[in-house]
């Protein structure tokens, strides 16, 4: 367990470095740290939390609508969506979350979210799944009309080789339609087996890549949820 | 990994979110309050699911976010950057950075609003550091839009409880550690700056930052 004194100056250097004056090699030193201890990024957590309120309590002002224009050209497919400046919060510590990534799944990220980005469909339903951790590992979304699912790989669980996540869908009657395998980095399309209701519960289990059951999960189920509408 | 802990796993995602958000001394509060905690509920469920579409490229849910949260945002900007033209522009990037990194939002982390805040103000800060050095390079003494008679916006700490207690804790401060943290978080002042525009010596300042965000801690805590 860490010293008092010593988790009191990690304390106010979170503190510092949310406030912005932590600079230089105490800045780079500090987000060093930042990208393994989830101490500390709780720490960082807790002070971006306690200082909200300066943010929340300003009164809002709308923007002229040439903004919203500006900003809906820019993330039109095939537009460039890189942003202009480039400051330390641009660091990998400060999305620290992608920091958990290896390079090659943020390079196989951007791939697959450009192939997205170019079909723009819009989403009916959206469901969280979580991992391991408790936290978001895919996102899935739903297009009912077109009937298909895209999922997209956020924090997966890391599963031992030879193992994946299997998808299914419980219809009205409780029997289990496999939908597909959770991808392990980017994003993937499924095919819904038959029309969909936001009704329709969604199960996942673990199975060996090699057995894959077709009927129902040959494995406990690790996470059940429905998609909400958007 | 262990698959036995994954199976612990089994419930649905949004019951998560729903219990970060619960407030538990519901009993002590009016039905306004409870109305208000509510409506703040429902917003955060509905800004965590359109951040979530826009992590699956939905360019209409991206339309529903910003018309949701841009005029909070905008005055964000405007609070730091004092000037619409630069505001504009700003606002403008830290959009373009919600949409491209909305994947990596995490509800346990933070309400959406505050995610979003937090980029915005980082945003807006990036831009003045960036005019400052265009300044220094140019030999130019002036920053108008940096310093002003109204970046303090401490006094208006009272609409919800967490500013209400933050207000009561900041007021525990000494003028000048209010007054040294408040700069640098709405004007992103360095430790030199701040030492040079309130003509008090580093070390002085580097104390008064460092026990202010102590004492702070603790009042929040208690």
């Amino acid at each position: 367990m860490m010293p008092e004194n010593e988790q009191q100056d990690s304390n106010t250097l979170a503190g510092e470095y949310v406030l912005g004056t932590l600079q230089g090699q105490d800045r780079i030193d500090f987000e060093r740290r930042l990208d393994s201890d989830r101490q500390l990024q709780g720490e960082v957590d807790a002070w971006h939390q306690r200082f909200a309120p300066l943010l929340d309590d300003i009164e809002p002002v709308t923007p002229p609508k040439a903004v919203w224009d500006q900003i809906a050209h820019r993330i039109e497919p095939g537009q460039p969506t890189h942003e202009k400046s480039s400051g330390f919060w641009n660091s990998l510590s400060f999305w620290r979350n992608l920091g958990m990534v290896a390079a090659t799944l943020v390079l196989a990220l951007g791939m697959t979210l450009m192939t997205t980005r170019q079909q723009g469909m819009e989403i009916d339903s959206i469901m969280v799944v979580l991992n391991d951790q408790y936290r978001t590992g895919w996102l899935v979304g739903a297009h009912a009309s077109e009937g298909f699912l895209n999922v997209k790989a956020v924090e997966p669980t890391e599963l031992p080789k030879g193992k994946v996540c299997q998808l299914w869908m419980e219809d009205e009657r409780g029997h289990l339609h496999p939908i597909g395998l959770l991808p392990h980095n980017g994003s993937q399309q499924m095919d819904l087996p038959n029309a969909m209701s936001t009704q329709n519960r969604f199960k996942v289990s673990v199975e060996l890549m090699d057995l894959l059951p077709k009927d129902k999960p040959s494995n406990e189920i690790v996470f059940e949820g429905n998609l909400t509408e958007i | 990994m262990s698959i036995a802990y994954v199976s612990t796993c089994r419930f649905d995602a949004w019951s998560v979110l729903l219990r970060y958000i619960y407030i538990p001394w519901g009993e002590f509060m009016t039905n306004g309050d409870i109305d208000q905690q509510e409506a703040i509920r429902l917003r955060n469920q509905e800004l965590e699911k359109l951040l979530a579409a826009c992590a699956l490229s939905d360019r209409k849910a991206f339309a529903r976010l910003y018309s949701m949260t841009s005029a909070k945002l905008y005055g964000v900007v405007l609070r730091i950057l004092n000037r619409d033209d630069l505001a504009q522009d700003c606002l403008q990037d830290a959009y373009i950075k919600v949409w491209n990194n909305a994947g990596n939002y995490r509800s346990q982390m933070a309400a959406p609003l505050t995610w979003m805040s937090a980029i915005v103000r980082n945003q807006a800060l990036d831009l003045l550091r960036k005019r400052k050095r265009e300044v220094m390079e140019s030999n130019d003494n002036g920053l108008p839009e940096q310093i002003d008679g109204a970046l303090l916006p401490l006094e208006g700490l009272t609409r919800t409880d967490d500013g209400k207690r933050l207000g009561n804790c900041l007021e525990q401060l000494k003028e000048q550690q209010r007054q040294v943290i408040a700069l640098a978080y709405f004007k992103g002042l360095t430790h030199d700056e701040l030492a040079a525009y309130t003509e008090t010596p580093l070390g002085t300042i580097k104390t008064w930052i460092r026990r202010g965000l102590d004492q702070l801690r603790r009042c929040l805590e208690s």
